[in-house]
């Protein structure tokens, strides 16, 4: 018997397997730095996101609902001479004595609200915490109909990468998807390969996402009390990250919504 | 995949709910949701109004029924069909042409109706909203506004675009010719909305189509948690959503969804 992690209790893992993940990293470097004030950044994860922007000179703190994250995240920026506040911070119900002029949640982390209460409890939050003619920018992906139905209970293989060690990390996710409640269950094998190609380790994650839809996107925001907002497509984050003219599904978007 | 895609609507191409007498020959015996309204009009005290009511299939049988109920419907041509049916049974009933997204009725409603999937021609989240509110603004205190939709697995799932499906097949009484309705889709995935383009055939006793008329019509579909962010925008108290018109629990393989939502 397996046991099975909690998703982000293995920072060490999280980091290996989004290794290739960047193409997103100078958007939202470009986001803090244009900010004319704070800038607070919702699951921040390891710092995949912060860890750059604070070396592009951008003044951004981060909050993390997982320990080991908030925990990872600080010895990173220890180890790179960098300061900011990084804490313990659930988006749902978070509060901070400053207003932000800018709040992120890049990556899909919106979408770990896992029901419509939470979603709106989040919304909110953020509207309360940002300064007069401040903005939430939220990158998520826009539903694909026949990529959902992927998520049939078989193995997928996801992707393989190079480990900084010699041999690859091997990821393979079984994903069940529930269309009413629009949530994907992931369980997530993650093997790291030595140079034979033999398994030296197997991890089994699991994680959970409730994906929205745009018209959805769109009276959330509303009932949170953001009276304007805008969306946009961009490509994948291999793909560049690079705005489209015609948002079609399966895009990755990006909300901004204005506190007025 | 180009090739397998329907030719474009003719310019101009009239809605279907255009021609009446069609529309009658088609649907006008459908009952699948008939017992359900009927029956849920019957056992409320109180005026009832039917918006989208077109040729009147659930109206007249309210009214037969002793049902203090009202009609509104956007297409004049459906509402003088169903007066001139109502009135072969000496019944003259009170029909409103107007728009489900902006009718202004003097009386409140103590039941307000939508039937078979007339909610879905509220193509933007701006119409759904101000339709909703409309019929609530329309609602007598303790009043509940019914209606079923589009069970979005059924629209947009992949391989459904571009090819003409048999939708319905009726024989029509005045005629006794057989009619036929094909929808051929095509899908807006990210607005939600099915585009169709349909046709309408009419065959005679040797099965040769004597008729055939084109038409365009477009369908919103709605996802649960939308559905309850819209009824939450138009300020409805409290609602249900259920899968069927026994109650049946509402699952994602439900034929359709069924809402109610109650003013206060």
């Amino acid at each position: 018997m397996v046991s099975v992690q909690d998703y982000y209790c293995a920072p060490e893992l999280y980091d290996l397997i989004y290794s290739d993940i960047r193409d997103d990293i100078p958007f939202w470097i470009a986001e803090a730095k244009g900010s004319p004030g704070p800038v607070l950044e919702l699951c921040c994860g390891t710092g995949r996101v912060l860890v750059p922007c604070l070396e592009a000179g951008a003044r951004v703190e981060g909050l993390d609902i997982t320990r080991s994250m908030v925990g990872h995240c600080r010895a990173k920026l220890a180890g790179r001479k960098l300061e900011a506040s990084v804490d313990l911070g659930d988006m749902r119900d978070f509060e901070r004595p400053g207003r932000y002029a800018l709040i992120t949640i890049p990556f899909n982390s919106f979408l770990h609200n896992l029901t419509q209460a939470d979603q709106l409890a989040t919304l909110a939050r953020c509207h309360a915490q940002l300064a007069p003619g401040g903005r939430l920018t939220i990158n998520i992906f826009c539903p694909h109909s026949a990529r959902l139905a992927e998520h049939d209970g078989t193995p997928r293989h996801i992707k393989t990468l190079p480990h900084p060690e010699g041999g690859n990390v091997r990821v393979t996710d079984t994903g069940r998807c529930d269309p009413l409640e629009q949530r994907i269950s992931v369980m997530r094998q993650v093997e790291v390969l030595d140079p034979a190609g033999r398994v030296r380790e197997a991890h089994d994650l699991s994680f959970e996402l409730r994906y929205v839809w745009k018209p959805e996107m769109e009276l959330l925001l509303t009932a949170a009390g953001f009276g304007r907002f805008a969306v946009e497509s961009r490509t994948g984050y291999t793909q560049g990250f690079a705005p489209k003219p015609v948002l079609e599904e399966g895009d990755q978007t990006v909300w901004t919504a204005w506190q007025t | 995949m180009a090739d397998a895609l329907p030719d474009p609507p003719p310019a101009g191409a009239p809605s279907p709910f255009e021609d009446a007498a069609a529309y009658d020959a088609l649907f006008g015996d459908f009952d699948f949701d008939r017992g359900f309204y009927v029956a849920l009009a019957r056992g409320i005290s109180g005026p009832v109004l039917e918006v989208t009511c077109g040729t009147g299939r659930i109206l007249i049988p309210c009214l037969e029924a002793g049902v203090d109920i009202e009609g509104v419907d956007l297409y004049l041509p459906m509402l003088e069909r169903l007066r001139a049916k109502a009135a072969a049974r000496g019944l003259g009933p009170q029909v409103h042409h107007a728009d489900m997204r902006s009718f202004a009725l003097p009386r409140r409603y103590a039941l307000i109706v939508i039937p078979f999937n007339g909610f879905v021609h509220c193509l933007t989240t701006a119409d759904q909203i101000a339709c909703l509110t409309t019929c609530r603004a329309h609602l007598a205190s303790g009043g509940r506004l019914v209606f079923n939709t589009i069970p979005p697995h059924l629209v947009s799932a992949p391989g459904l675009e571009g090819v003409p499906v048999l939708e319905h097949e009726a024989r029509d009484p005045a005629t006794g010719h057989t009619v036929r309705i094909y929808d051929t889709r095509m899908l807006d995935r990210v607005a939600q909305v099915q585009h169709s383009v349909m046709a309408i055939e009419e065959l005679d006793d040797a099965g040769r189509v004597v008729a055939s008329r084109a038409s365009v019509t477009d369908m919103r579909w709605t996802w649960k948690p939308e559905m309850d962010l819209l009824l939450r925008a138009a300020g409805f108290a409290r609602w249900t959503l259920e899968g069927g018109f026994a109650r049946e629990p509402l699952t994602a393989d439900s034929p359709l969804m069924l809402v109610s939502a109650w003013r206060d």
